[in-house]
Protein backbone atom coordinates (compact mmCIF):
# COMPACT_ATOMS: atom_id res chain seq x y z
CA UNK A 1 0.00 0.00 0.00
CA UNK A 2 2.99 2.39 0.95
CA UNK A 3 4.54 1.63 -2.78
CA UNK A 4 0.72 2.43 -4.60
CA UNK A 5 0.87 5.81 -2.03
CA UNK A 6 4.56 6.76 -3.28
CA UNK A 7 3.50 6.72 -6.88
CA UNK A 8 0.78 8.49 -6.53
CA UNK A 9 2.47 11.15 -4.36
CA UNK A 10 5.25 11.20 -6.87
CA UNK A 11 2.75 11.62 -9.57
CA UNK A 12 1.49 14.85 -7.49
CA UNK A 13 4.55 16.28 -7.14
CA UNK A 14 4.49 20.06 -8.39
CA UNK A 15 7.36 22.15 -7.41
CA UNK A 16 6.58 24.16 -4.10
CA UNK A 17 7.87 27.83 -2.59
CA UNK A 18 10.35 27.04 0.34
CA UNK A 19 9.12 28.71 3.63
CA UNK A 20 11.15 31.71 4.74
CA UNK A 21 13.01 31.39 7.64
CA UNK A 22 11.22 32.28 11.29
CA UNK A 23 13.29 35.21 11.80
CA UNK A 24 12.28 36.61 8.46
CA UNK A 25 8.44 35.69 8.71
CA UNK A 26 8.93 37.19 12.23
CA UNK A 27 10.23 40.44 10.92
CA UNK A 28 7.09 41.09 7.69
CA UNK A 29 5.01 40.20 10.28
CA UNK A 30 6.16 42.69 12.54
CA UNK A 31 6.63 45.38 10.27
CA UNK A 32 2.93 44.07 9.25
CA UNK A 33 1.64 44.63 12.60
CA UNK A 34 3.42 47.85 12.88
CA UNK A 35 2.26 49.43 10.25
CA UNK A 36 -1.31 48.76 11.59
CA UNK A 37 -0.83 50.17 15.20
CA UNK A 38 0.76 53.41 14.05
CA UNK A 39 -1.90 53.89 11.63
CA UNK A 40 -4.26 52.90 14.41
CA UNK A 41 -3.30 55.12 16.92
CA UNK A 42 -2.71 58.08 14.22
CA UNK A 43 -6.50 57.48 13.40
CA UNK A 44 -7.76 57.83 17.69
CA UNK A 45 -4.57 60.24 18.78
CA UNK A 46 -2.06 59.99 21.04
CA UNK A 47 -2.18 60.48 24.69
CA UNK A 48 -1.56 64.05 25.79
CA UNK A 49 0.73 63.16 28.57
CA UNK A 50 2.55 60.71 26.17
CA UNK A 51 6.39 62.70 26.11
CA UNK A 52 6.26 62.98 29.90
CA UNK A 53 4.95 59.03 30.68
CA UNK A 54 8.12 58.10 28.12
CA UNK A 55 10.80 59.51 30.95
CA UNK A 56 8.95 57.63 33.63
CA UNK A 57 11.09 54.04 33.77
CA UNK A 58 8.13 52.30 34.83
CA UNK A 59 6.07 53.37 31.87
CA UNK A 60 8.69 52.07 29.58
CA UNK A 61 9.54 49.12 31.26
CA UNK A 62 6.08 47.87 30.95
CA UNK A 63 5.82 48.70 27.18
CA UNK A 64 9.13 47.04 26.51
CA UNK A 65 7.84 44.11 27.97
CA UNK A 66 4.92 44.05 25.73
CA UNK A 67 6.94 44.65 22.84
CA UNK A 68 9.03 41.65 23.81
CA UNK A 69 6.03 39.84 24.50
CA UNK A 70 4.43 40.44 20.88
CA UNK A 71 8.05 39.26 19.17
CA UNK A 72 8.41 36.41 21.25
CA UNK A 73 5.18 35.09 21.28
CA UNK A 74 5.39 35.73 16.67
CA UNK A 75 8.38 33.74 17.05
CA UNK A 76 7.57 30.82 18.62
CA UNK A 77 4.51 30.53 17.00
CA UNK A 78 5.98 30.63 13.58
CA UNK A 79 8.95 28.32 14.87
CA UNK A 80 6.67 25.93 16.54
CA UNK A 81 5.44 24.60 13.19
CA UNK A 82 8.62 24.07 11.53
CA UNK A 83 9.57 20.33 12.36
CA UNK A 84 13.21 19.54 14.07
CA UNK A 85 14.22 23.43 14.26
CA UNK A 86 14.74 23.93 18.14
CA UNK A 87 14.25 23.37 21.56
CA UNK A 88 10.57 23.41 21.69
CA UNK A 89 10.16 23.82 25.42
CA UNK A 90 12.46 26.74 25.32
CA UNK A 91 9.88 28.35 22.46
CA UNK A 92 6.98 27.78 24.74
CA UNK A 93 8.57 28.91 27.68
CA UNK A 94 10.14 32.46 26.19
CA UNK A 95 6.77 34.45 25.90
CA UNK A 96 5.26 33.31 28.83
CA UNK A 97 8.24 34.45 30.73
CA UNK A 98 7.73 38.06 28.96
CA UNK A 99 3.94 37.86 29.91
CA UNK A 100 5.54 37.11 33.33
CA UNK A 101 7.57 40.02 33.21
CA UNK A 102 5.28 42.45 31.87
CA UNK A 103 2.73 41.22 35.13
CA UNK A 104 5.92 41.76 37.23
CA UNK A 105 6.47 45.29 35.82
CA UNK A 106 2.11 46.05 36.37
CA UNK A 107 2.48 44.91 39.73
CA UNK A 108 5.47 46.63 41.13
CA UNK A 109 3.48 49.73 40.61
CA UNK A 110 0.58 48.35 42.72
CA UNK A 111 0.59 50.54 46.16
CA UNK A 112 1.41 47.34 48.78
CA UNK A 113 -0.91 46.04 51.14
CA UNK A 114 -3.85 47.92 51.84
CA UNK A 115 -5.25 49.02 47.95
CA UNK A 116 -8.42 47.24 46.81
CA UNK A 117 -8.06 43.87 44.30
CA UNK A 118 -10.92 44.81 41.95
CA UNK A 119 -11.12 48.31 40.52
CA UNK A 120 -13.84 50.14 41.04
CA UNK A 121 -14.67 51.64 37.53
CA UNK A 122 -15.12 49.08 34.53
CA UNK A 123 -13.82 50.23 31.55
CA UNK A 124 -14.50 47.54 28.42
CA UNK A 125 -12.85 50.60 25.78
CA UNK A 126 -9.33 49.82 26.65
CA UNK A 127 -10.19 46.09 25.23
CA UNK A 128 -12.15 47.16 22.20
CA UNK A 129 -9.15 49.14 21.27
CA UNK A 130 -6.78 46.18 21.81
CA UNK A 131 -9.22 44.06 19.62
CA UNK A 132 -9.91 46.56 17.25
CA UNK A 133 -5.93 47.37 16.79
CA UNK A 134 -4.81 43.24 16.99
CA UNK A 135 -7.05 42.33 14.77
CA UNK A 136 -5.27 43.05 10.96
CA UNK A 137 -1.99 41.86 12.56
CA UNK A 138 -3.55 38.45 13.88
CA UNK A 139 -5.36 37.70 10.91
CA UNK A 140 -2.03 38.47 9.25
CA UNK A 141 0.13 35.91 11.63
CA UNK A 142 -3.31 32.95 11.36
CA UNK A 143 -2.61 33.38 7.48
CA UNK A 144 0.98 32.98 7.85
CA UNK A 145 0.67 29.93 10.26
CA UNK A 146 -1.09 28.30 7.85
CA UNK A 147 1.75 27.05 6.02
CA UNK A 148 3.56 25.72 8.77
CA UNK A 149 2.81 22.10 10.13
CA UNK A 150 0.22 22.08 12.99
CA UNK A 151 2.78 20.07 15.47
CA UNK A 152 1.77 22.19 18.28
CA UNK A 153 -1.43 23.72 16.95
CA UNK A 154 -2.85 25.25 20.28
CA UNK A 155 0.42 27.05 21.12
CA UNK A 156 1.15 28.10 17.71
CA UNK A 157 -2.62 29.23 17.78
CA UNK A 158 -2.17 30.92 21.35
CA UNK A 159 1.20 32.83 20.81
CA UNK A 160 0.41 34.28 17.59
CA UNK A 161 -3.18 35.74 18.98
CA UNK A 162 -0.96 36.83 22.22
CA UNK A 163 1.82 38.33 19.78
CA UNK A 164 -1.37 40.07 17.68
CA UNK A 165 -2.86 41.14 21.32
CA UNK A 166 -0.19 42.46 23.20
CA UNK A 167 1.05 44.80 20.39
CA UNK A 168 -2.46 45.78 20.50
CA UNK A 169 -2.27 46.87 23.70
CA UNK A 170 1.29 48.35 23.24
CA UNK A 171 -0.62 50.66 20.81
CA UNK A 172 -3.75 51.18 23.20
CA UNK A 173 -1.25 51.92 26.10
CA UNK A 174 -0.04 54.91 23.74
CA UNK A 175 -3.84 55.99 23.59
CA UNK A 176 -5.23 54.96 27.37
CA UNK A 177 -4.27 58.10 29.79
CA UNK A 178 -5.09 55.67 32.46
CA UNK A 179 -2.17 54.39 34.46
CA UNK A 180 -3.71 53.09 37.85
CA UNK A 181 -2.54 48.89 38.14
CA UNK A 182 -5.55 48.05 38.77
CA UNK A 183 -6.77 49.25 35.52
CA UNK A 184 -3.77 48.04 33.45
CA UNK A 185 -3.92 44.77 34.85
CA UNK A 186 -7.73 43.74 34.47
CA UNK A 187 -8.77 45.67 31.38
CA UNK A 188 -5.56 45.83 29.67
CA UNK A 189 -3.77 42.18 30.58
CA UNK A 190 -6.61 40.45 30.85
CA UNK A 191 -7.92 41.13 27.12
CA UNK A 192 -4.71 40.22 26.57
CA UNK A 193 -4.26 36.73 27.66
CA UNK A 194 -8.04 36.38 26.64
CA UNK A 195 -7.27 36.70 23.17
CA UNK A 196 -4.53 34.28 23.83
CA UNK A 197 -6.85 31.58 25.36
CA UNK A 198 -9.44 32.35 22.05
CA UNK A 199 -5.87 31.58 19.90
CA UNK A 200 -5.26 28.31 21.78
CA UNK A 201 -8.68 27.14 20.90
CA UNK A 202 -8.63 28.55 17.08
CA UNK A 203 -5.15 26.74 17.07
CA UNK A 204 -7.38 23.33 17.81
CA UNK A 205 -9.72 23.67 15.31
CA UNK A 206 -7.54 24.51 12.94
CA UNK A 207 -5.73 21.33 13.65
CA UNK A 208 -9.41 19.28 13.29
CA UNK A 209 -9.96 20.75 9.93
CA UNK A 210 -6.24 19.72 8.50
CA UNK A 211 -6.61 16.11 9.70
CA UNK A 212 -10.15 15.95 8.17
CA UNK A 213 -8.73 17.66 4.73
CA UNK A 214 -6.17 14.94 5.00
CA UNK A 215 -8.28 12.25 5.35
CA UNK A 216 -10.12 13.86 2.27
CA UNK A 217 -6.87 13.70 0.38
CA UNK A 218 -6.22 9.96 1.29
CA UNK A 219 -9.78 9.08 -0.49
CA UNK A 220 -9.19 11.37 -3.81
CA UNK A 221 -8.19 9.57 -6.66
CA UNK A 222 -4.78 10.97 -8.02
CA UNK A 223 -4.81 13.87 -10.13
CA UNK A 224 -3.79 13.26 -13.90
CA UNK A 225 0.27 14.78 -14.25
CA UNK A 226 0.96 17.41 -15.60
CA UNK A 227 3.87 18.50 -17.50
CA UNK A 228 6.78 20.25 -14.77
CA UNK B 1 22.88 7.01 10.12
CA UNK B 2 25.63 7.82 8.35
CA UNK B 3 26.60 10.93 6.97
CA UNK B 4 26.58 9.57 3.19
CA UNK B 5 23.40 8.38 3.52
CA UNK B 6 21.93 11.89 5.55
CA UNK B 7 23.42 14.20 2.63
CA UNK B 8 21.78 11.89 -0.04
CA UNK B 9 18.68 12.00 1.58
CA UNK B 10 18.91 15.95 2.17
CA UNK B 11 19.78 15.81 -1.41
CA UNK B 12 16.96 14.02 -3.10
CA UNK B 13 14.48 16.51 -0.84
CA UNK B 14 16.22 19.73 -2.00
CA UNK B 15 16.11 18.23 -5.27
CA UNK B 16 12.06 17.24 -4.70
CA UNK B 17 11.08 20.71 -3.98
CA UNK B 18 11.94 21.81 -7.38
CA UNK B 19 9.75 19.34 -8.59
CA UNK B 20 12.20 16.57 -9.63
CA UNK B 21 9.96 13.45 -9.81
CA UNK B 22 12.83 11.24 -9.97
CA UNK B 23 14.62 12.25 -6.77
CA UNK B 24 11.00 12.47 -5.01
CA UNK B 25 10.42 8.93 -5.40
CA UNK B 26 13.79 7.78 -4.29
CA UNK B 27 13.63 9.97 -1.17
CA UNK B 28 10.14 8.75 -0.26
CA UNK B 29 10.82 5.17 -0.28
CA UNK B 30 14.12 5.69 1.72
CA UNK B 31 11.61 8.04 4.05
CA UNK B 32 9.00 5.31 4.28
CA UNK B 33 11.54 2.80 5.48
CA UNK B 34 12.99 5.05 7.87
CA UNK B 35 9.37 5.83 9.02
CA UNK B 36 8.76 2.18 9.28
CA UNK B 37 12.19 1.31 11.79
CA UNK B 38 10.59 4.60 14.25
CA UNK B 39 7.60 3.31 14.12
CA UNK B 40 8.03 -0.16 14.68
CA UNK B 41 10.57 0.71 17.92
CA UNK B 42 7.89 3.36 19.39
CA UNK B 43 4.61 2.36 18.55
CA UNK B 44 2.55 0.97 22.03
CA UNK B 45 0.72 -2.15 19.59
CA UNK B 46 -2.83 -0.71 19.25
CA UNK B 47 -1.71 1.44 16.20
CA UNK B 48 -1.63 0.24 12.60
CA UNK B 49 1.94 0.66 11.35
CA UNK B 50 0.83 0.84 7.84
CA UNK B 51 -1.77 3.77 8.43
CA UNK B 52 1.09 5.38 10.67
CA UNK B 53 3.46 5.35 7.67
CA UNK B 54 0.98 6.32 5.29
CA UNK B 55 -0.07 9.14 7.15
CA UNK B 56 3.62 10.24 7.62
CA UNK B 57 4.13 10.45 3.51
CA UNK B 58 0.97 12.11 2.83
CA UNK B 59 2.44 14.94 5.75
CA UNK B 60 5.79 14.59 4.09
CA UNK B 61 3.91 15.57 0.99
CA UNK B 62 1.83 18.33 2.04
CA UNK B 63 4.48 20.22 4.49
CA UNK B 64 7.83 19.14 2.08
CA UNK B 65 8.33 22.90 1.79
CA UNK B 66 8.80 23.66 5.20
CA UNK B 67 12.01 22.17 5.14
CA UNK B 68 15.21 24.15 4.92
CA UNK B 69 18.03 22.52 2.94
CA UNK B 70 20.41 24.20 5.36
CA UNK B 71 19.46 21.31 7.61
CA UNK B 72 19.57 17.33 8.05
CA UNK B 73 16.42 15.83 6.70
CA UNK B 74 16.26 12.79 8.77
CA UNK B 75 15.06 14.64 12.20
CA UNK B 76 12.27 16.77 9.68
CA UNK B 77 10.99 13.53 8.43
CA UNK B 78 11.00 11.90 12.06
CA UNK B 79 9.57 15.13 13.49
CA UNK B 80 6.24 14.45 11.42
CA UNK B 81 6.67 10.94 11.95
CA UNK B 82 6.51 11.15 15.69
CA UNK B 83 3.45 14.14 15.20
CA UNK B 84 1.37 11.71 13.19
CA UNK B 85 2.49 8.84 15.83
CA UNK B 86 1.17 10.66 18.39
CA UNK B 87 -2.26 11.62 16.19
CA UNK B 88 -2.09 7.76 15.96
CA UNK B 89 -2.16 6.85 19.40
CA UNK B 90 -4.62 9.43 20.39
CA UNK B 91 -7.23 8.44 17.37
CA UNK B 92 -6.60 4.49 18.92
CA UNK B 93 -8.15 5.65 22.59
CA UNK B 94 -10.67 7.55 20.97
CA UNK B 95 -11.97 4.31 19.02
CA UNK B 96 -11.23 2.06 22.23
CA UNK B 97 -13.46 3.86 24.36
CA UNK B 98 -16.66 3.91 21.48
CA UNK B 99 -15.27 0.25 19.68
CA UNK B 100 -17.09 -1.41 22.37
CA UNK B 101 -21.06 0.47 21.61
CA UNK B 102 -19.97 0.07 18.19
CA UNK B 103 -19.46 -3.64 18.09
CA UNK B 104 -22.64 -3.78 20.03
CA UNK B 105 -24.55 -2.07 17.14
CA UNK B 106 -22.81 -3.89 14.55
CA UNK B 107 -23.80 -7.54 16.38
CA UNK B 108 -26.94 -6.35 16.61
CA UNK B 109 -27.56 -5.45 12.69
CA UNK B 110 -25.93 -8.48 11.47
CA UNK B 111 -29.31 -10.32 13.86
CA UNK B 112 -31.91 -8.14 11.91
CA UNK B 113 -30.05 -8.57 8.48
CA UNK B 114 -31.24 -12.07 8.15
CA UNK B 115 -33.71 -12.52 6.18
CA UNK B 116 -36.53 -9.71 5.55
CA UNK B 117 -39.14 -9.31 3.07
CA UNK B 118 -37.61 -9.62 -0.55
CA UNK B 119 -36.64 -6.54 -2.25
CA UNK B 120 -36.41 -6.18 -6.21
CA UNK B 121 -33.38 -6.29 -8.08
CA UNK B 122 -33.90 -2.59 -8.86
CA UNK B 123 -34.40 -1.88 -5.30
CA UNK B 124 -31.05 -3.45 -4.50
CA UNK B 125 -29.05 -1.47 -7.11
CA UNK B 126 -30.51 1.47 -5.95
CA UNK B 127 -29.54 0.59 -2.23
CA UNK B 128 -26.02 -0.74 -3.67
CA UNK B 129 -25.62 2.67 -5.61
CA UNK B 130 -26.22 4.74 -2.29
CA UNK B 131 -22.89 3.47 -0.95
CA UNK B 132 -19.57 5.24 -1.09
CA UNK B 133 -16.73 3.41 -2.44
CA UNK B 134 -15.05 2.45 0.52
CA UNK B 135 -18.70 0.86 2.19
CA UNK B 136 -19.50 -0.82 -1.21
CA UNK B 137 -15.63 -2.19 -1.06
CA UNK B 138 -15.67 -3.54 2.93
CA UNK B 139 -19.24 -4.85 2.52
CA UNK B 140 -18.10 -6.99 -0.95
CA UNK B 141 -15.34 -8.61 0.60
CA UNK B 142 -17.10 -9.51 4.00
CA UNK B 143 -20.14 -10.63 2.47
CA UNK B 144 -19.71 -11.86 -1.02
CA UNK B 145 -16.09 -13.04 -0.81
CA UNK B 146 -16.61 -14.15 3.32
CA UNK B 147 -13.13 -12.45 3.86
CA UNK B 148 -12.40 -12.06 8.26
CA UNK B 149 -12.26 -8.33 9.46
CA UNK B 150 -8.64 -9.08 9.90
CA UNK B 151 -8.14 -10.51 6.75
CA UNK B 152 -9.83 -6.76 5.04
CA UNK B 153 -7.54 -4.57 7.08
CA UNK B 154 -4.54 -6.55 6.16
CA UNK B 155 -6.18 -6.19 2.58
CA UNK B 156 -6.59 -2.50 2.19
CA UNK B 157 -4.41 -1.20 4.69
CA UNK B 158 -7.29 0.10 7.02
CA UNK B 159 -7.60 -0.74 10.98
CA UNK B 160 -9.97 -3.10 12.26
CA UNK B 161 -11.91 -0.69 13.82
CA UNK B 162 -12.23 1.36 10.43
CA UNK B 163 -13.26 -1.72 8.89
CA UNK B 164 -16.26 -2.46 11.49
CA UNK B 165 -16.95 1.23 11.73
CA UNK B 166 -17.48 1.70 7.58
CA UNK B 167 -18.99 -1.59 7.11
CA UNK B 168 -21.32 -0.55 9.71
CA UNK B 169 -22.07 3.11 8.39
CA UNK B 170 -22.63 0.71 5.03
CA UNK B 171 -25.52 -1.27 6.83
CA UNK B 172 -26.94 1.97 8.16
CA UNK B 173 -27.09 3.25 4.78
CA UNK B 174 -28.77 0.03 3.00
CA UNK B 175 -31.25 -0.32 5.66
CA UNK B 176 -32.50 3.01 5.29
CA UNK B 177 -33.14 2.51 1.61
CA UNK B 178 -34.10 -0.99 1.49
CA UNK B 179 -36.63 -0.01 4.65
CA UNK B 180 -37.78 3.29 3.33
CA UNK B 181 -38.97 2.06 0.04
CA UNK B 182 -43.02 1.57 -0.67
Amino acid sequence: MSSELIARLVTDLRPVRRLHTTTTRTALWLGTALACAVFGVSLLGVRPDLITQLRHWPFVAEQLCLLAVSVLGAYSAFRLGVPAVGKTRMLKLLPLVACGAWIVSIAARAAPAAAPMLPTVFCWRCGCRMASLALVPALVSLVMLRRTVPLAPRWSGCFSLLAASALGMLATQVLCVRDEPLHVLYFHALPVALMAGLGAWAGNRWSSALTRNFRAYQHEAPTPSAPL
Amino acid sequence: MDAGVETLLSELLTRAQAGDRLAYEAFLVQAAELVRVFVRRHARGGESLEDVIQDTLLAIHQYRHTYDPARPARPWILAIAKHRLIDAVRKQRRRSATEVQEEATTAELHARESPAAPCSAGLLAQAWAALSKAQREIIELLKVEGYSVAEIARKTGRSEASVKVTAHRGYKVLRKVLEGAP
